[in-house]
């Protein structure tokens, strides 16, 4: 049960954060009784933004490179760490696919955004869409390793774990002994 | 002017984090945002006058709380009104100018804060 816990990395981007979204975004999470374990508030620059996007260039392409950076870069971000059951694949179903117009209501994207691919090309300019959250396990290892140090992140009891993750108290009351994938310490 | 907001290690585990963040983030700008451990020494030695039950302290700061650092007009008296709305079992608020001052200095570095803007009232500043 436990070898199924994740954790994963999610950035409410610039815009989210100049938009006022970062609230409602972690309500999402808060409510499906992921755990926040660690968060903070930072402006990274060029330089961290480019490991952060280090295989967006041969993906995707210079053009591309430079848009998400830009965009990466123009203010604060708050960055999260998220843990539960299949965090990964829980965390992108409930961001939505990265083009809003293909977001479905109901996800971060599909709430907050509207626009396509196509509109962002036309205007030359990185889409916005609000969030970033780790793809795959070994990304959102990757991805927390470089975003936060081991003592930024907390284990802690949740008083609701008993009913989101069917804990029993005494699990719960032990849960420094285990270490769920994607731990960086 | 700037204040600071504890949201209590109490409220992060009711899931009233998000609410508190998108309260203060609809009539501020929130300058700095993180989640930490208190450090059960260092607020023991502040509160040594006080008799406190340690081991209920350590119990509550086994979770973290959420701190964060908001910067507009009346920043202070908007704490207070959440405190009262909330309760002061969830949120800690600086009490005044002053106060607040001396415990963002001392909860935030100087690189953990940020003058940015945000999305204002007016379409072009």
């Amino acid at each position: 049960m436990i070898l199924m816990i994740e954790r994963t990395l999610l950035i409410v981007k610039p815009d989210g954060v100049q938009r006022g979204l970062t609230g409602d975004i972690l309500k999402r999470f808060e409510g499906v009784g992921l755990k926040i374990i660690g968060m903070k508030m930072v402006w990274v620059n060029e330089e961290f933004a480019a490991r952060h996007y280090s295989d967006i260039k041969e993906r995707r392409g210079e053009k591309v490179f430079h848009g998400v950076m830009g965009l990466l870069t123009m203010g604060p971000v708050v960055a999260v760490v998220l843990e539960g059951v299949d965090a990964v694949a829980t965390v992108r179903k409930i961001c939505g696919p990265t083009e809003p117009k293909a977001a479905m209501p109901g996800t971060i994207r599909g709430d907050y955004a509207h626009v396509s691919f196509a509109y962002s090309d036309l205007v030359g300019e990185a889409i916005r869409n609000i969030v970033h959250a780790s793809g795959t396990r070994e990304e959102a290892k990757t991805e927390i390793t470089l975003w936060f140090k081991a003592e930024e992140l907390h284990d802690y009891p949740s008083v609701h774990e008993i009913h989101t993750l069917h804990h029993k108290a005494s699990e719960i009351k032990n849960m420094k002994s285990y270490k769920p994938e994607g731990s960086v310490d | 002017m700037k204040s600071l907001i504890i949201v209590s290690p109490k409220a992060v585990n009711k899931k009233m984090l998000s609410e508190v963040t998108k309260k203060l983030e609809e009539n501020f700008v929130v300058v700095g945002f993180k989640l930490e451990k208190l450090d059960i020494n260092n607020l023991a030695k502040k509160k040594k006058e006080e008799k406190i039950d340690k081991k209920e302290i350590e119990e509550g700061l086994n979770v973290p709380c959420a701190m964060i650092v908001i910067e507009g007009n009346k920043s202070i008296e908007f704490g207070k009104k959440l405190r009262s709305d909330l309760g002061n079992d969830i949120v800690h608020v600086s009490e005044n100018e002053e106060v607040a001052r001396y415990e963002i200095e001392r909860f935030f570095k100087k690189e953990e804060l940020f003058e940015h803007k945000v999305v204002g009232e007016k379409v072009f500043e």
